[in-house]
């Protein structure tokens, strides 16, 4: 990009009130046809909103939208669609009870007469799409059975089947594996040769220096700077996001001791993973490797009671154990922090404090009244330690931006005095100074005796945080390497093999 | 070592396939087989169940239920509740009762449109006055009644000889039951082809994420409040068929049986989920079990009990098909 092109699309003075947060203030944002400009900033800068405001998912208090030649005070999503605004939202925007095939085409069906559906006139073009995406199952399955990586592709192939001139995604790659980036990227690269200008906001900088030709970084609702690629780097763009110079070392002192407190013996649930095996000690770091669908974060559900083992003994702290439920696993000690943390991890309807203080009420109950005022103390806390950005203590955490949920999840269970903490992907989607924050919350937890397992597709964060590394494939473990002397390559050479079934045949 | 332990496994996943077939031939179609089974048990129970007479009889019993349930049905997948129904399809009955001097088919045209009247005013007051479907179908269920019995506090008898003959067609297909299935065959069949159904179980399983996908949220809800108005609006003409006159207080408390009988059809009162046949195989089966009951002449105060507990039990079992349908839900929901 020699010359600068015609912009695409001009927003400017975009300015976004919610209920006394201001969340954008006076924003201006442009894109070129065939560029890829990154969005990046901490959790609630605002980036979200702004892209929503682009796809008339919310209306602004002031500005202007120019896309090509019209001009317009505020989008609907009707019109949004009809201007060639596609949008791939940070949460999952899909219709869980109704199949891939209709929520691709949902909004825009072929039809004969306005409403006779023509099931066989979508079919290739949602199998083509899905073969793009690299996605290899009936368009017919239901989405509420898919995974979240699945769930985040038939998103991405849902934006893709209208025409569009515009492409928004907003972390799409937060549930993804490096594989299915490498397919996502590729794939970016096609449509920017179409010329669809694309804004990819992500917390994952790697990436941004890989794709962007722009930068553009947010701080607290307003735009700090927009940049050419070649004028960045990595330290300078965390620089401008937090506003300081961060510390980005992760690795620190390993508090592991020799005490055992879990142990795992060839446990296995049917259809998920089987004869996995492990000891966990106290104050270790075990990390999970693994390609997605590899049973990383089966074998964190089976551990927390969500599904129950077929086969195989799980001792804690040097007691054999069965457990039923999760409400059995907290009582025993356990905390789990899933994978899709908006769904199942958080009560929307109710305040921040009551969210992390939610497995412990009991506690900070006296004769079944809640004692609001030590529950505030441990809120306060946490929302300090884990730099949780929200307006109070008391604000609907359905209103926190989508890292700012997160970490009000893990949050509830460092309040929970939890001794195994159970982490699935724990830093995905949260910004790189938070993130780092969230290294020194786990490696302190681990120094008070506390014991984690934490599965993670960042390769760079399991090194630098985990004493051990278990490698799984295909629902089985495949190796267990110490994380001071294995590298990435080493971890990616065990993840991407079929581990050899044990036939009767090979066995004799 | 292995070797044995492998052909245990085989051994344990043969059985284990047949059991999991055996439940997704189960999960699929277990409204059909709970009423296979009621039907079995009503028989054994009761020697005059399984007589053409008293299944004919079954049948029409549930035409009125079922009509009102298709609408009922419509309302819930899109994520709320008409309690009006009932009380629409008596005024419609009074207006076709009333206005039956000016000939059949004008006097139930006008009793449909005052039935899809009333419809319309409860899809308007949910899409522009922003009102809970609970609320607003509330509201109308008193007005309804409130008209119907303005009109007449008794029972309107009707003598025009059509509808006498209309009484005595058919053989074990009565009137009533032959218009109910005509509904179902033609609601299944739009259901299964058309956008704006699909927009329907879209709106019920996320709103947000249709409304962002640009369908017309506010358009469909109104049609669907319309549909469930319309169809009680026919239901009121057959109910004037069958009992030879305008009832004012014609079907009270039927408002919560169609939402009962759909539930044990296994539709997902949250909206979303659901399948047209089932819920009407749940009409049958509630309209079944007060059947046998009167058959054995079981006290009408214990009926509402064992009514009661099979709304439960049927209702229960949904929700535990739901949750073996996907486990990871649980972390979910
Ligand atoms: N519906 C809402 N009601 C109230 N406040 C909101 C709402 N949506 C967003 N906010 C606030 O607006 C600010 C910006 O949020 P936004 O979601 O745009 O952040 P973000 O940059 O996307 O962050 P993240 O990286 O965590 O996704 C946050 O402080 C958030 O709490
Ligand atoms: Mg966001």
């Amino acid at each position: 990009m020699d010359q600068p092109s015609q912009p695409l699309l001009k927003m400017s003075g975009i300015t976004k009130t919610f209920l006394g947060v201001q969340a954008l203030k006076g924003v201006d944002f442009d894109l070129v046809p065939g560029e890829i400009q990154c969005l990046i900033g901490e959790n609630g800068a605002g980036k979200s909103t702004l892209m929503r405001v682009l796809a008339g998912a919310l209306r602004p208090d002031a500005g202007t939208i120019a896309i090509g030649g019209d001009s317009f005070a505020a989008l609907d999503p009707m019109l949004g669609h009809r201007v060639g605004i596609g949008m791939i939202y940070q949460e999952t925007d899909l219709v869980l009870p109704l199949s891939v095939a209709d929520n691709i085409f949902l909004g825009h069906e072929i039809t004969r007469g306005g409403s006779i559906l023509r099931k066989g006139d979508m079919r290739p073009v949602v199998a083509e799409l899905m073969l793009d995406l690299n996605l290899h199952f009936s368009p017919d399955t239901l989405v509420r059975d898919l995974g979240p990586a699945q769930r985040q592709l038939v998103q991405i192939a849902k934006a893709l089947s209208r025409k569009i001139r515009i492409l928004v995604l907003d972390e799409p790659t937060a549930a993804l594996t490096d594989n299915e980036i490498g397919y996502l990227f590729s794939l970016l690269q096609r449509l920017k040769a179409q010329g669809i200008g694309m804004v990819y906001v992500s917390h994952r900088l790697n990436e941004v220096m890989e794709i962007a030709d722009r930068v553009t970084v947010m701080r607290d609702g307003e735009r700090v700077v927009t940049l050419p690629i070649g004028a960045v780097t990595k330290d300078g763009l965390i620089a401008a996001m937090v506003g300081r110079q961060v510390d980005t070392d992760a690795r620190t002192a390993s508090h592991r001791t020799d005490k055992l407190v879990l142990s795992v013996d060839n446990l296995s649930v049917r259809g998920q993973f089987s004869g996995v095996s492990f000891d966990l000690r106290q104050g270790e770091i075990l990390g999970l490797a693994g390609l997605v669908g590899a049973g990383r974060s089966e074998v964190l559900e089976c551990l927390f009671g969500v599904t129950t083992p077929d086969s195989g003994r799980i001792t804690l702290f040097g007691k054999e154990v069965r457990i039923g439920s999760p409400i059995q696993a907290i009582r025993l000690g356990l905390g789990l922090v899933p994978e899709e943390r908006r769904e199942s991890g958080l009560v929307l309807g109710r305040s921040v404090e009551e969210n992390i203080g939610f497995p412990i009420l009991r506690r900070l109950s006296r004769w079944l009244v809640i004692q609001r005022s030590r529950l505030a103390g441990v809120a306060a806390d946490l929302i300090g330690s884990l730099s949780i950005k929200t307006p109070s203590a008391r604000q609907q955490v359905a209103t926190l931006s989508g890292g700012n949920q997160q970490k009000v999840v893990i949050g509830r269970w460092l309040a929970a005095n939890t001794r195994i903490l159970l982490l699935d992907e724990p830093t995905r989607g949260i910004d790189v100074n938070a993130k780092f924050e969230l290294y020194q919350v786990i490696r302190g937890l681990t120094a008070k005796g506390v014991s984690v397992v934490m599965a993670s597709s960042e390769l760079p964060e399991l090194l630098a945080l985990s004493d051990r590394i278990l490698v799984m494939a295909f629902g089985r473990t495949v190796a267990e390497l110490d994380a001071a002397t294995t590298d990435q390559v080493e971890i990616m050479r065990h993840a991407v093999v079929r581990p050899q079934e044990t036939t009767a045949g090979e066995a004799a | 070592m292995t070797q044995s332990k492998s052909t245990a496994d085989a051994a344990k996943n043969d059985s284990t396939g047949a059991i999991t077939r055996l439940k997704a031939l189960f999960a699929g179609n277990d409204v059909f087989l709970i009423l296979i089974a009621f039907v079995v048990l009503a028989a054994i129970a009761s020697p005059s169940f399984l007589t053409a007479a008293n299944l004919s009889n079954l049948l029409t019993q549930s035409a009125l239920l079922g009509i009102l349930s298709v609408g009922q049905f419509l309302v819930v997948v899109i994520g709320g509740f008409d309690l009006s129904v009932a009380a629409v399809m008596a005024l419609s009955s009074l207006v076709f009762a009333k206005t039956i001097g000016y000939g059949f088919a004008p006097a139930a045209m006008l009793a449909i449109a005052a039935g899809a009247g009333c419809g319309i005013f409860n899809g308007l007051v949910v899409t522009w006055g922003r009102v809970q479907p609970l609320i607003a179908t509330l509201a109308m269920m008193g007005i309804a009644r409130g008209l119907a019995l303005t009109i007449s506090e008794r029972s309107v008898l009707v003598s025009a000889p059509l509808i006498a003959d209309l009484r005595d067609m058919g053989g074990f297909l009565s009137v009533p039951t032959v218009i109910w299935f005509i509904i179902v065959a033609i609601a299944a069949v739009l259901l299964a082809s058309t956008r704006q159904a699909l927009h329907v179980f879209a709106i019920g399983g996320n709103e947000t994420t249709s409304r962002l996908a640009g369908v017309a949220v506010e358009k469909v809800k109104l049609g669907v409040f319309a549909t469930s108005g319309l169809l009680s609006g026919i239901a009121g003409v057959v109910l004037v068929i069958r009992s030879n006159s305008g009832v004012p207080l014609g079907g009270s408390g039927w408002e919560l049986d169609t939402i009962a009988a759909i539930a044990i059809g296994g539709t997902n009162l949250f909206g979303g989920e659901g399948k047209l046949l089932r819920a009407m195989a749940g009409v049958l089966i509630y309209q079944l079990i007060a059947n046998v009951m009167n058959l054995m002449a079981v006290d009408p105060y214990y009926q509402n009990i064992v009514r009661a507990a099979v709304i439960i039990c049927a209702v229960g079992l949904s929700i535990l098909r739901l949750r073996s349908a996907s486990r990871r839900a649980i972390l979910g929901r």
